[in-house]
C-alpha cells in the first residue's frame, strides 16, 4: 500500500476489511457492487436534535475497523430496491509522490562532523599520543578532552576509528581538523580491537589495545600532536548494549510482532547505512600454501559478505564483469519504510567524509558522490534486470558505480574506491590508475633520436657457457647485424643486443654484464661497464646447441 | 602458445625503508591490467607501466611531518604471467591469488630519486616503468607476493580477531535522498441523481416523516456480496429528491 491522499469533491477513502485482504492474498479480490449506507444514523435523534440547532452533518462518524462487520442499513437506489449497485467499470490511476528524509549516517549534515551519540558510537572520546607511535599492534587509549559523555569501555571486537596525524591534533568531532576541517587530509583507518592488553580501562586514562594489524610507526618524527579515536560497535558479532542488540527477538522491537498480526507498525529509524563488500574472487596475495589451504578462513568464501555473493551476479545481469563489488544498503531489523518505494529520480547523495580520493580537484578529504546523467535500465545481454539506474560519479564526472533508485541502494564498481573503503586495506585513500602495455624487442620498433649507445662484449661468468657471437640492431638496421669486440651506435634510439652462447649446464647460476655506453652522454649510473641486465639461462640445452638470447637496452633515451 | 601478464602495483610504506617514520604497508592498488603477450616468448617481453594523469598522486607527500597525506619510498609492480592453454576459453583466463609476484621498479625513475625516500608524485608520473620479463622465473628478482604484512587473518585465531576484507559493514558516511511512492487508486464515481438513493433500510428511518437521507458509509463488495472494502465520510451528507450528488470513492494500492 502506498499513500493516501484526499482529494475534493466527496471523496471517500475505502480501505479493505480483513475478508477483502484474505481474498487478496489468495489472489480471489475482485470489486463487483458497491452499497450505499447509512448505519450509524439515528434519523429520530437527528429530528430531536435538530430543534436545537443540530444538524446531521455535524455527526461523528467512526473510522472503519479492519474487521467491519457489516453494514447494517442501506440506501437503495429505489424504495426497497437491492442495496447492490454493480460496478460496471473499475478506472485505475497512478500519481508520483514525493517526499524529503533528513540523511542518515555517522555525520551531522553536510559531513563536517561526527556524530557522537549512543545510537552511532560506542565510545567517541578516545585519542593517542602520536608520541607513542611506534609500530607494532599495541595502541594506548588515553582520554580525549571531550571525554565523558560516554563512559563506555572499548572491548575485545570492537571496531577503532584512528584519525591518524603527524601534524595537527585531530581529536574532537571535526572531520579534519578543527579550525582547518576537511583541508587537512589524514589516514582515517579502522582497526579490530583483538584483546585488552595492558592497562585497566580507559577511563583510568591507561588502556592498551591490540589491534589486528600494524600501526604507524611515527617514532622519527618526534610528534607531539594527539590522533582522536572513537570506538564502535561490531555488528558482526553484535557485542555492546546499543540500538543493535537491545531487544530479544528477531526483531528489532518485540511489538514489531504486532505489525505481522494487526498491521500497526512501531518501528525505528535505523541511523546508518550499511556497507558490504562482496568478494567473489580472491584478493591478490592471498596465498594457497600450507598454513593457508583453501577453504581457510583466509578465502573469499569465508568473508562475512559472502551471504550477498549472489548479488554480485544478480545486479550485472548474471553476467558479472566485476567480481568485487561494494554495496551501501539500507538493510536492517525494522520494517520502517524509510524510503519509501524508491529515490526520487536523481536526488540520491552518497557522502564519503573520510576517504582520499584520488580524483578529487583539489587535496581535500572526502567525496561526494551525486547521480550523473539521464536514468538508465539495467540490461543484459541474454537475461535483463531491468532495474532504474543513474550512473554515480565524483564531482568532476568520474563514475564510480551505479545508484538503483528502485531497490534504494548504492553499487560501488570502482575497484580503487572499494579498498580505500575496506577497514583491512589499511588506507583510506585511493591510488592512481595507470596504464600497462607490452613491447616485444624484436625488431626494434621506435625510431632513433640521437643518442650515442656503444655496445660492449659481455662477460660470462658461468664456466659452462660461453659467447659464441653477438649482433646489434637498431630502429633502422632494418634486422640483426652481427659484431664483435664492440659497437658504437651514433645517433640511434631503443638499440638491442643479442647474444649467442654455447653452453654445457642448464641451471640459471650465472649472472652476465651486458654493457651498454653512452657517448657523448655520459655514463648510465656509474663509471664502470654498466649492468644492464644478468644474462639466464630459460631453457636446457645439449652439448652441441647453442640457444640466442635478446637484450633491449634499458636506457630510456626519451 | 600464448600468454596473458596481469599487472598492478604497490606503492611501499616509508615506514619500512631504512630507519624511515611512516604509516604501516596498505595493501596494492586494486586497479588490475591484463596484457596481451601474445604467442611470443614472454620472457623477452617487456611491460611498460605509467601514470599518465600527473595530478592523481595529490595526497603523496614527502613531507609527512607536515602533516597531511600519505608517504611512500618504493613502487613495486605486481606481475603475473599465466598461460594460456591452461584455461579452456579467453573469458576464464584469470590470475591465481597465490601466485603473484612483486619486482622493483623504484630503480626506473629518473628524477633524481633518492632510494629510502619519499615519493612525489612528479617521480612517478613522468616516466615510463619498465618491467622487464626476462627473470620472472627468479625469486630473489620477482619476489613472491603475499598479503601476511596487514596480518590477515589465519584460521587458528579466534572469531573476533578475523577481520578480513568482507568484514566492513557499516557505511562510514551519509545519504542524502528525496523518496518518491506511486500511488495507484482505483477511483470510482457514483452518481445519486435526484430522483434515486433517496430511501433507507435504516430502522430509524421513517418513510412518512423524513424527506431525506443521510449518508455515511459506502461498502464495495465482492460477487459473492461479501463486505471487501468499506469507507466512510467524515461527515455524513444528506441526499433527497431536489439534490443530485456525485461521489468519488478511491481505494489506494
Amino acid at each position: 500500500m502506498a499513500f493516501i491522499e484526499k482529494r475534493d469533491p466527496t471523496v471517500l477513502n475505502i480501505m479493505l476489511t480483513s475478508c477483502g485482504r484474505e481474498l487478496l492474498s489468495t489472489g480471489n479480490l475482485t470489486f463487483k457492487y458497491y452499497a450505499i449506507g447509512d448505519s450509524e444514523v439515528d434519523y429520530r435523534f437527528n429530528a430531536n436534535a435538530s430543534t436545537c440547532g443540530f444538524d446531521a452533518f455535524d455527526s461523528n462518524i467512526l473510522r472503519p475497523a479492519d474487521k467491519y462487520p457489516k453494514q447494517l442499513s442501506f440506501i437503495p437506489r429505489n424504495y426497497s430496491g437491492d442495496p447492490y449497485n454493480e460496478i460496471l467499470t473499475i478506472p485505475s490511476a497512478s500519481y508520483e509522490i514525493q517526499n524529503p528524509v533528513p540523511p542518515i549516517g555517522f555525520f551531522t549534515s553536510g559531513a563536517t562532523e561526527f556524530i557522537t551519540d549512543s545510537d552511532h558510537v560506542k565510545q567517541p572520546d578516545a585519542m593517542v599520543a602520536m608520541s607513542g607511535v611506534s609500530g607494532g599492534r599495541n595502541i594506548k587509549l588515553l582520554k580525549a578532552p571531550t571525554y565523558g559523555s560516554s563512559g563506555n569501555e572499548p572491548a575485545r571486537g570492537d571496531l577503532l576509528l584512528v584519525k591518524w596525524t603527524a601534524g595537527d591534533d585531530t581529536t574532537g568531532y571535526t572531520v579534519g581538523v578543527n579550525a582547518v576541517g576537511v583541508d587537512y587530509p589524514t589516514p582515517y583507518l579502522i582497526y579490530q580491537i583483538v584483546s585488552i592488553s595492558g592497562g585497566t580501562s580507559l577511563g583510568a586514562n591507561n588502556l592498551v589495545v591490540t589491534v589486528d594489524r600494524d600501526i604507524p610507526d611515527l617514532s622519527a618524527l618526534s610528534l607531539i600532536s594527539y590522533a582522536g579515536a572513537m570506538v564502535y560497535y561490531n555488528q558482526l558479532t553484535f557485542t555492546g548494549a546499543t540500538i543493535l542488540t537491545d531487544y530479544g527477538t528477531d526483531y528489532l522491537d518485540a511489538a514489531v510482532l504486532s505489525f505481522l498480526q494487526n498491521s500497526q507498525c512501531p518501528t525505528v529509524v535505523f541511523p546508518f547505512w550499511n556497507m558490504s563488500i562482496i568478494f567473489t574472487e580472491e584478493i591478490a596475495g592471498v596465498s594457497g600454501a600450507t598454513a593457508n589451504p583453501v577453504g581457510s578462513d583466509r578465502a573469499y568464501t569465508q568473508f562475512n559478505s559472502r551471504g550477498y555473493g549472489g548479488f554480485v551476479s544478480y545486479i550485472q545481469n548474471q553476467a558479472p564483469i566485476y567480481k568485487k563489488l561494494g554495496v551501501i544498503h539500507y538493510t536492517n531489523s525494522s520494517p520502517a519504510n524509510v524510503y519509501g518505494e524508491g529515490f526520487y529520480q536523481d536526488t540520491p547523495v552518497l557522502e564519503i567524509p573520510t576517504v582520499m580520493w584520488h580524483k578529487s580537484l583539489t587535496p581535500k578529504l572526502g567525496v561526494t558522490l551525486t547521480p550523473i546523467g539521464g536514468i538508465q535500465t539495467l540490461t543484459g545481454e541474454t537475461v535483463s534486470l531491468d532495474a532504474r539506474y543513474y550512473d554515480l560519479a565524483d564531482p568532476l564526472g568520474f563514475v564510480v558505480g551505479k545508484v538503483f533508485i528502485d531497490l534504494k541502494l548504492f553499487v560501488i564498481e570502482d575497484q580503487e574506491l572499494l579498498f580505500a573503503m575496506s577497514y583491512k586495506s589499511n588506507r583510506s585513500w585511493s591510488l592512481p590508475d595507470y596504464t600497462a602495455s607490452t613491447i616485444i624487442p624484436v625488431p626494434c620498433p621506435l625510431p632513433p633520436t640521437g643518442i650515442s649507445v656503444t655496445w660492449l662484449q659481455p662477460v660470462v661468468n658461468c664456466i659452462d657457457f660461453s659467447v659464441a657471437r653477438t649482433w646489434y640492431c637498431h630502429s633502422t638496421s632494418g634486422d640483426w647485424i652481427e659484431f664483435t669486440g664492440s659497437k658504437s651506435l651514433i645517433g640511434v634510439d631503443q638499440t638491442g643486443y643479442r647474444v649467442e652462447t654455447c653452453r654445457e649446464y642448464p641451471l640459471n647460476n650465472s649472472c652476465t654484464c651486458i654493457c651498454a655506453l653512452v657517448v657523448g652522454g655520459g655514463l648510465i649510473t656509474s663509471t664502470s661497464c654498466e649492468v644492464n641486465a644478468p644474462l639466464y639461462c630459460t631453457t636446457s640445452h645439449s652439448l652441441t646447441q647453442t640457444s640466442s638470447y635478446y637484450y633491449k637496452s634499458t636506457i630510456d633515451e626519451d | 602458445m600464448a600468454h596473458t601478464a596481469f599487472i598492478s602495483y604497490i606503492l611501499v610504506s616509508t615506514g619500512l625503508t631504512a630507519g624511515g617514520s611512516g604509516y604501516s604497508q596498505t595493501i596494492h592498488c586494486n586497479y588490475f591490467k591484463t596484457v596481451d603477450l601474445g604467442e611470443s616468448d614472454p620472457y623477452i617481453q617487456e611491460i611498460n607501466l605509467n601514470f599518465p594523469i600527473t595530478d592523481d598522486f595529490k595526497f603523496l607527500t614527502t613531507d609527512l611531518a607536515g602533516g597531511t597525506g600519505y608517504t611512500a619510498s618504493e613502487i613495486y609492480a605486481l606481475v603475473q604471467l599465466v598461460n594460456n592453454d591452461d584455461f579452456d576459453n579467453e573469458a576464464d583466463i584469470k590470475p591465481d591469488s597465490s601466485k603473484w609476484k612483486q619486482y622493483d621498479i623504484t630503480s626506473g625513475i629518473t628524477t633524481g630519486h633518492v632510494p629510502g625516500t619519499p615519493l612525489t608524485g612528479a617521480d612517478l608520473v613522468n616516466q615510463v616503468f619498465k618491467i622487464s620479463l626476462l627473470q620472472y622465473n627468479d625469486a630473489t628478482i620477482f619476489k613472491p607476493y603475499n598479503l601476511d604484512y596487514l596480518n590477515y587473518p589465519s584460521k587458528e585465531l579466534t572469531a573476533d580477531d578475523k577481520l578480513c576484507f568482507g568484514a566492513s559493514t557499516f557505511f562510514l558516511g551519509n545519504v542524502t535522498t528525496e523518496i518518491t511512492a506511486i500511488a495507484y487508486t482505483t477511483d470510482l464515481s457514483i452518481d445519486l441523481p435526484a430522483g434515486q438513493f433517496n430511501w433507507s433500510s435504516n430502522l430509524t428511518w421513517d418513510r412518512d416523516i423524513d424527506e431525506s437521507v443521510v449518508i455515511t458509509e459506502i461498502g464495495i463488495y465482492d460477487e459473492n456480496k461479501n463486505l471487501v472494502g468499506i469507507g466512510k465520510l467524515n461527515n455524513p451528507i444528506l441526499k433527497d429528491y431536489s439534490i443530485a450528488r456525485t461521489i468519488l470513492f478511491a481505494i489506494d494500492f
